[in-house]
């Protein structure tokens, strides 16, 4: 190679490190840029969730709330038993989660591991009942609640998730498949019963695909809205979303309370977020690639 | 097996959470416990709460549990789960037709009957409020009704003698445009006259919502066109839909120290009779007058017209201790029970009787402005919306149809037009 | 060699989901299809009217129709999330230091409660005091412009909508970003040989790719759009002028509100048409690779 053609070749080399940095440069822009974007509106729920009533309609933002009131948080969890919405919903939430898991793993089983007349058309009718809008079923069912005098109660809630998820079911067949089957095999050999190839080999295996089924069940029941507005009638038995929905309509223009509100409704949920973030993304890109 | 043992940890939690949940209220035996659910919030609700107190006080066996702030559409939402509360208010009555006729209410008249009150007790358009298809559905604790709110410093800076409000619905437009004030974007800074409920409107102009001979509505009866065509101009005077209606999504309306006429952003208001007291405690410097709401030029005959609401108790049809229930709306017709809940929550008695209390009358300083409210309670041009099984849907009606004549989508008459014939499709398909 | 009733032991397994699939979707379903033929007010027995709520829904110019137009008008949400989602998850895709935090951050607003959201922005679309009308009227003011009233406004109110929607598309980023990561790495070098640059390679590469997760989230997009009911129930309930009557909403309030849940019946039966074409396209398209990757699993 001639000098020339070395020259060429290091300044090439050197304007491609150049590029390179200026387009990781621009990236951090617009990744900068973006940030402020979506945390602003988070600044700005906690800013505002200390402030006094009368610096709250200032004609520019006062990001630094003064003088900071934390007041307003004990205030707001007053007329807002925050403790009680609590415990109703994580009672909510641990029901539909253990039934969800408990009655999502073995049809998933029964559509992953077993071979078996009528398996596919019943497979094809759960995928299809995925993309059925929860409003189609819901006034009928309404209605039989009504019948049977559930009304009022967290059974309409609660009980559902014991018939399975769709979602749930489809996602740990998804991790049931990848389970190899001859170590199935080796244990029907071994004269083992379906139940105890399903309780001693699948389930161990799949405890983080089971996690992850918990963690969505978890959330939906959490942010759940619609279905304890119209199950739930006593005040005492609300959750959290409803809650806090019913404090929005008693003290619309308090925007320091409902920051404050909004504010402790959503920290539990940033919580179980940082400590499942791992399981919470793994189970996310599950669904995204099995569709 | 570690998995059974961590399940059976998680079943024993769940059971320690659903104790404190079975736990029940240890009921004294002979004592009917009752649950109210009323529309009152903070300190309205404290004010009713003394009501309650005062019967529970008075009354051992039967014990009512008043739930404050609540929305008509969660009653509804619990009387369509087929659990609702003994007791219950409705905030807008315009639900009262719809929950009658549909089947959800007790009727009241052998109750009514039976308890010795008489029709003459009555103000006129109170007991009216409570029937539906010629039977009494509620009983009516204190009314409300409407007065014409002025701010006089704001009449001062404007130039208008701030003792003077206008008299008719005309001179009201030339006072609005003249007391909005802009900045110089041209946003709205303080708003001559906020825009009034419609419905005020159209019964100030004499208008008919329902044809008392046929039942059906009547929507689109010429009075309602004209008192639309007075509200469009309303508009326009203080600078256009868009305007006017950026400045009122800038606040909420509740009373409290950012109360929009007490800061000055609001030059004339059509309100009910609790915002005197209310000015007093949380504006007490703020310089106002109460005064009939201006009637049209053209028609002089409807002269201090005003419009009538009512707090409306009802009972709804499987309740299980529906003798209680209505023990508890007898005592308030009592003239005590009047004169009690009108001192704290500043309402006009709906039994006459009471309405002739001093102590409403005289005392403290709200008190002035008050009296013009129950004096303009006894008007002949006083009105409700008449129970229909579709007022919710109707008075909705209304309103989009305002929206639409404010951003001028649609003429007075087309959008009552339309108003008119699908009120009475929805009645028509109510009847069959 | 196993003879131990494999069918019986299938329909064993599956019989929870199997149970519920008869009680709370195939019972509701065909229960909803009767109910819509009546006049069904709830506290009384139903009673048959025939075609009368169909009627009434489909010749329903002031609620029902503009209901379904404000929810068609929703799915222009589904472009903008996509290309915005697409976007910032091909810079996500980018291993540079601290990209972590970043996507934390982006994901934030969606693990925020719906609830919590719609107070929340309740308070930024605020015309007056509100923090986007903050940022924008110094932008706008030397254009001679005014930030819209946003809620207040009919015009402003679904763009208003998709604003907030579109803040919390973190969820999605996430999804991209997994399959994103799961293209092959040798159908990358194969193009670099050919000389493709990053553009090319994303627009011949990457998107092919991913097209079925593209696919597959502008379907559950069209669903979800049809569902959009917590926002308006708490911030707007409709209005105004209707502008924010959203299908589902409009439905509860038949049947939770004005004691028609016939005609609310109706509205579902409606809606499960239009969704049942949706589910078909999606099973003629994608039914293939939904099934290879599960077999071959």
């Amino acid at each position: 190679m001639s000098a020339q053609g070395q020259k060429r070749l290091a300044h090439w080399k050197q304007s491609k490190v150049w590029r390179k940095r200026i387009a990781t440069a621009a990236v951090y822009v617009v990744l900068i840029a973006l940030s402020i974007s979506f945390l602003a509106p988070f600044a700005l729920m906690v800013s505002t969730s200390l402030k006094t009533e009368d610096r709250i309609f200032t004609e520019h933002i006062e990001w630094i709330p003064n003088p900071i009131r934390w007041q307003n948080y004990t205030e707001a969890l007053q007329s807002f038993p925050f403790l009680l919405y609590l415990r109703n919903t994580l009672l909510v939430c641990a029901l539909v989660v253990v039934g969800t898991v408990i009655s999502s793993a073995l049809p998933a089983y029964g559509f992953a591991r077993l071979r078996w007349k009528g398996r596919d058309v019943m497979f094809l009718i759960m995928l299809a009942t995925i993309m059925l809008p929860a409003q189609v079923t819901m006034l009928p069912v309404f209605v039989m609640f009504r019948t049977i005098g559930w009304t009022g109660t967290y059974l309409p809630l609660v009980v559902p998730p014991f018939f399975g998820s769709a979602f749930a079911i489809f996602l740990l067949r998804q991790f049931f498949l990848t389970i190899p089957q001859e170590l199935s095999d080796a244990a029907r050999i071994d004269g083992c019963s379906e139940w105890r190839i399903f309780w001693q080999i699948i389930v161990p295996l799949s405890v983080p695909a089971l996690a992850t089924v918990a963690l969505f069940a978890f959330i939906g029941a959490w942010t759940d809205f619609i279905n304890p507005l119209v199950y739930l009638t006593d005040e005492n038995t609300y959750t959290l979303a409803v809650g806090l929905q019913t404090f929005v309509g008693r003290h619309s223009s308090e925007w320091n309370l409902l920051m404050a509100a909004a504010t402790v409704v959503t920290l539990p949920l940033m919580v179980v977020f940082f400590f499942t973030q791992r399981l919470f993304i793994g189970g996310i890109t599950l669904t995204g690639i099995k569709g | 097996m570690r998995i059974s043992k961590s399940l059976a940890l998680v079943g024993i939690g769940l059971l320690l959470l659903l104790l404190p949940a079975c736990q029940r209220r240890q009921d004294e035996p002979g004592v009917v416990h009752l649950r109210a659910w009323t529309m009152w919030g903070g300190d309205e609700a404290e004010a009713f709460q003394v009501v309650v107190d005062e019967f529970n006080r008075t009354h051992l066996h039967i014990q009512v549990h008043n739930l404050a702030a609540v929305e008509d559409t969660k009653i509804i939402r619990a009387i369509v789960a087929n659990d609702p509360p003994e007791i219950f208010t409705l905030r807008d009555p315009g639900y009262l037709g719809s929950l009658a006729g549909n089947g959800a209410l007790l009727a009241l008249d052998e109750y009514f009957k039976q308890s010795g009150l008489k029709e003459s007790d009555y103000a006129p358009g109170s007991l009216s409020q409570c029937r539906y298809n010629g039977k009494l559905y509620a009983m009516i604790y204190l009314m409300d009704c409407f007065a014409l709110l002025w701010n006089k410093d704001a009449f001062k800076d404007a130039g208008l003698d701030p003792e003077r409000p206008p008299k008719t619905l005309s001179e009201l437009l030339e006072y609005a445009r003249r007391l909005t004030k802009r900045d110089e974007n041209g946003r709205i800074v303080r708003i001559g006259m906020m825009p009034p409920d419609p419905l005020i409107i159209i019964s100030a102009f004499g208008g008919q919502f329902i044809d008392p001979k046929t039942g059906m509505p009547t929507a689109d009866h010429p009075r309602n066109v004209e008192a639309l065509e007075w509200y469009k101009k309303l508009i326009e005077v203080q600078g256009g839909a868009e305007e006017v209606n950026a400045f009122q999504a800038g606040f909420g309306q509740e009373m409290g120290i950012n109360n929009p006429f007490l800061v000055g952003k609001v030059a004339m208001m059509i309100n009910g009779q609790w915002n005197p007291y209310w000015f007093q405690r949380y504006g007490p410097k703020v310089r106002y007058g109460a005064a009939p709401i201006p009637y049209p030029d053209q028609y002089p005959e409807m002269k201090n017209p005003t419009w009538l609401g009512g707090n409306i108790f009802c009972i709804p049809v499987n309740c299980k201790h529906p003798k209680e229930a209505w023990e508890f709306l007898r005592w308030t017709q009592t003239v005590e029970a009047q004169v009690l809940f009108a001192s704290t929550m500043h309402g006009v008695p709906n039994i006459l009787e009471a309405r002739k209390e001093r102590s409403l009358r005289e005392g403290e300083p709200w008190k002035r402005a008050f009296a013009v409210f129950m004096d303009v309670a006894n008007s002949p041009n006083a009105r409700h919306f008449p129970p229909t099984p579709i007022t919710g849907l109707y008075q909705y009606e209304i309103y989009s149809a305002v929206d639409f004549v404010r951003y001028g989508t649609k003429t007075p008459a087309q959008a009552l037009d339309d108003v008119q014939k699908r009120v009475y499709r929805e009645m028509l398909f109510w009847r069959r | 060699m196993r003879e131990r009733q494999p069918n019986l032991q299938g329909w064993l397994f599956i019989s929870p989901w199997l149970a519920g699939f008869l009680l709370f979707t195939l019972y509701p379903i065909l229960a909803s299809l009767y109910y819509s033929f009546c006049d069904y007010r709830v506290l009384t027995p139903p009673r048959w009217v025939g075609l009368a709520n169909y009627i009434a829904l489909l010749t329903d110019r002031d609620y029902f129709l503009p209901s379904l137009w404000n929810t068609f008008f929703m799915l222009i949400e589904l472009p903008l999330a996509l290309v915005i989602g697409l976007t910032m998850a091909l810079l996500l895709n980018h291993k540079i230091p601290g990209i972590g935090i970043f996507r934390t951050i982006y994901y934030l607003p969606s693990i925020m409660p719906v609830v919590a959201v719609a107070v929340l922005w309740l308070w930024v679309l605020n015309p007056q005091y509100g923090l986007l009308n903050a940022v924008l009227t110094p932008v706008l003011a030397p254009f001679g412009l005014q930030p819209p009233a946003w809620l207040a406004d009919p015009k402003w109110s679904k763009p208003a909508f998709i604003m907030m929607d579109l803040w919390a598309v973190g969820g999605s980023v996430v999804i991209y970003l997994a399959s994103l990561q799961n293209v092959p790495a040798h159908l990358y070098e194969a193009a670099e040989i050919d000389g493709a640059g990053s553009w090319h390679k994303t627009l011949h590469v990457t998107l092919p790719m991913i097209s079925p997760v593209i696919f597959y989230n502008l379907i559950i997009g069209v669903i979800w759009a049809f569902q959009y009911f917590t926002q308006t129930f708490i911030m707007t309930q409709g209005g105004p002028q209707n502008s924010t009557l959203f299908y589902a909403l409009y439905l509860f309030y038949n049947a939770f509100r004005d004691f028609r849940m016939g005609r609310a019946c109706a509205m579902a039966w409606i809606l499960f048409i239009l969704t049942l074409i949706a589910t078909l396209i999606v099973f003629r398209t994608s039914v293939r690779w939904v099934y290879y990757e599960g077999e071959r699993g």
